[in-house]
């Protein structure tokens, strides 16, 4: 009966999009364009576990390929469709649950050492005209404003350790933004749920002053009702942005909690870079007993849970060698559960469209067995080949 | 007191052909960039002793203060674009469906792996409003008679260099030379301005070489393959929320 009632809904929808099409396109001359852009990436990958509960290493493999389809269609209309195919084999392949509206994924093989599975991460439709766009469909809605934690992400929040996935999964909601003449904005958002209470109605008020980009949130969150607000500008010539959202519980007070996030950056003249950042989950533990890796390398999927310890700081630097050589090392203190996370990268432009790229990922915390002395956990080695196109 | 009538006989001189270098970086800056707005499409090449890279990029101007780009090559940076407003700068990257708000340190890096700075391509300092500038001396580039114009930044100007000295043909107002000096008074870019054509009307050099002295095998070339001038086109098209719409 769900699924009928699914199907049903999901008609209704095409329905109008289709009607709103079909009276949009009889009073334009045709302009259509398309554009077709996206990669292929090799990526083995090696990791080493420390921990008992683990098996001790696993190679993996993975060739993933991505396709991001445009069409213009007249002045107003666009549609958009991308497209995420991988295929794994290795030791332990995990692939994260279909998420959304409607299962828009599919195992072509699903076996334990050897998988295929594609899934489509947008897939919207966008009317735009003068100060007004409305869009409908998967799409990602990124109110980051904040470098490397986003409080205010409420839609696609996502584990920042998951550099394979930069683009993020998309979210299934309807979409009317305003933009005023002085740069100041409105977004209101809504993500429809088949199960109940579960659907999400937020807006985003942007505004511009002071040399700051500002921005205030209020949502019916789940379970919550969020405000927050963030900014964007800087203190002398050094970047400072930062996002909080206060998560206001409809079941008790006790239940609510602050993610707030800051950052504060810095290009030097000779082209290197440094960030400190500091991000605060009240849901956060602060024990180390309470924390295992697991919280640390699944998927994060909201942004009320951003990283496991209540305090996280992170400093990030990056370089070029040479013109084509990037170097950048990222350090992260989990503080309380005495988490510590190092992962260098060096990446290298090979041609105009290919890239290689080596990331260590480098996890130590407390042994609990063993009086708490500060141990690595896991080491992870990827290897990431990219053809653009 | 000999002095003073020195001064005063001085002053109206000097103000006279500081008048005229103003006038003339204003009559070239609007060449560059129409009295109004403009519209270019270019190919940028970065020339590094054993590696070399070419771009492609359009970029649509109002005057000084508005200023967007978007790159169109390599696939790997398409779609990557920078936007100026007045004093503030945006960089909204596609990849992560993302706009950055670009702190002023960032003006300073190279941009894109280029010879130039983030504050070159955004022209974000104003060669009038944030420098005083005087004609020194009077030079012939290629056959066509030049002023030499030296600029020198005002005290409260946020601007990358200490001195710029740019020679301006006499007949088109053409910028065919700009030597670039750090805060100690050292030469450390010049640009050259090659290959003459007519754009729109107007003639300009269609090619713009960039040269940083202190790295050997270093350079930066710009071609100029479309380049109009007052085309029509809204304030509004230089927001941040229109960035993601640059194609």
């Amino acid at each position: 009966m769900g699924k009928l009632l699914l199907i049903r809904k999901n008609n209704f929808f095409l329905l109008f999009l289709f009607i709103i099409f079909c009276i949009e396109l009889q009073g334009q001359e045709k302009k259509t364009d398309f554009t077709l852009t996206g990669y292929i990436k090799y990526l083995p990958s090696y990791l080493k576990y420390n921990q008992s509960d683990y098996e001790e290493s696993q190679t993996n493999h993975l060739i993933h390929n991505r396709i991001n389809f445009r069409g213009y269609l007249g002045d107003n209309f666009s549609i958009g469709l991308e497209l995420r195919n991988r295929m794994f084999f290795g030791d332990e392949v995990r692939v994260p649950e279909p998420y959304g509206y409607v299962d828009l994924s599919h195992f072509f093989v699903n076996n334990p050492k050897f998988k295929m599975h594609s899934m489509i991460d947008r897939m919207w439709v966008k009317y735009q005209k003068e100060k007004i766009e409305i869009s409908i469909g998967r799409q990602r809605v990124n109110w980051g404003i904040n470098t490397i934690w986003n409080s205010n992400d409420l839609f696609n929040a996502y584990n920042f350790i998951d550099f394979d996935y930069i683009e993020r999964p998309g979210s299934d909601v309807v979409r009317f933004q305003y933009t005023g003449d002085d740069l100041s904005s409105l977004d209101i958002v809504y993500k429809p749920s088949t199960i109940d209470n579960s659907s999400v109605i937020a807006a985003l008020y942007r505004i511009n002053t002071m040399g700051y980009d500002f921005q205030f949130l209020t949502a019916n969150y789940y379970d919550d009702v969020a405000l927050g607000g963030g900014w964007a500008g800087n203190i002398k010539n050094a970047g400072f942005k930062g996002e909080v959202t206060y998560f206001i519980s409809k079941k008790s007070a006790q239940s609510n909690s602050t993610s707030l996030s800051t950052s504060i950056d810095y290009s030097f003249k000779n082209g290197f870079y440094v960030l400190g950042s500091h991000l605060y989950n009240s849901n956060g533990f602060s024990e180390p007993e309470e924390f295992s890796l697991q919280s640390v390398t699944q998927n994060v999927l909201s942004p009320k849970n951003l990283m496991p310890s209540k305090n996280t700081f992170l400093i990030q630097t990056s370089a070029f060698i040479t013109p084509a050589i990037n170097s950048s090392l990222t350090f992260l203190y989990g503080e309380g559960i005495n988490f510590f996370f190092f992962s260098p990268n060096i990446s290298y432009d090979i041609n105009s469209s290919l890239d290689a790229s080596l990331i260590g990922q480098f996890f130590y915390m407390e042994n609990m067995e063993n009086s708490g002395g500060i141990e690595n956990v896991l080491k992870g080695i990827y290897v990431q080949f990219k053809y653009s196109f | 007191m000999k002095k003073l009538v020195f001064i005063i006989f001085l002053f109206p001189f000097f103000t006279c052909l500081s008048q005229e270098a103003n006038e003339i970086l204003k009559k070239s800056e609007e060449k560059i960039r129409g009295i109004k707005s403009s519209y270019q499409e270019m190919s940028i090449k970065i020339v590094r002793p054993k590696w070399s890279k070419e771009m492609k990029m359009k970029g649509w101007s109002i005057g000084e203060d508005y200023f967007a780009s978007v790159v169109l090559s390599p696939a790997k940076e398409k779609g990557i674009v920078f936007l100026k407003r007045e004093n503030e700068v945006w960089n909204y990257i596609p990849s992560i469906e993302r706009t950055v708000k670009l702190p002023p340190s960032m003006m300073m890096q190279n941009w894109m792996g280029t010879d130039f700075t983030n504050d070159d391509l955004v022209q974000r300092s104003s060669i009038i409003n944030d420098y005083s500038n005087t004609i020194i001396k009077e030079e012939e580039i290629e056959g066509l008679d030049c002023w030499v114009i030296e600029l020198n930044p005002n005290e409260d100007a946020a601007v990358v260099w200490g001195k710029l000295m740019i020679w301006i043909d006499k007949k088109d107002y053409m910028q065919l030379k700009t030597q670039f000096f750090d805060e100690y008074d050292e030469l450390v870019s010049i640009m050259h301005g090659k290959s003459i054509k007519t754009f729109d009307g107007k003639k300009l050099p269609s090619i713009i070489e960039f040269i940083p002295l202190d790295k050997k095998g270093n350079k930066t070339i710009v071609e100029r393959i479309v380049w109009k001038f007052d085309i029509d086109i809204n304030s509004r098209f230089f927001m941040p929320n229109n960035m993601k719409n640059l194609r």
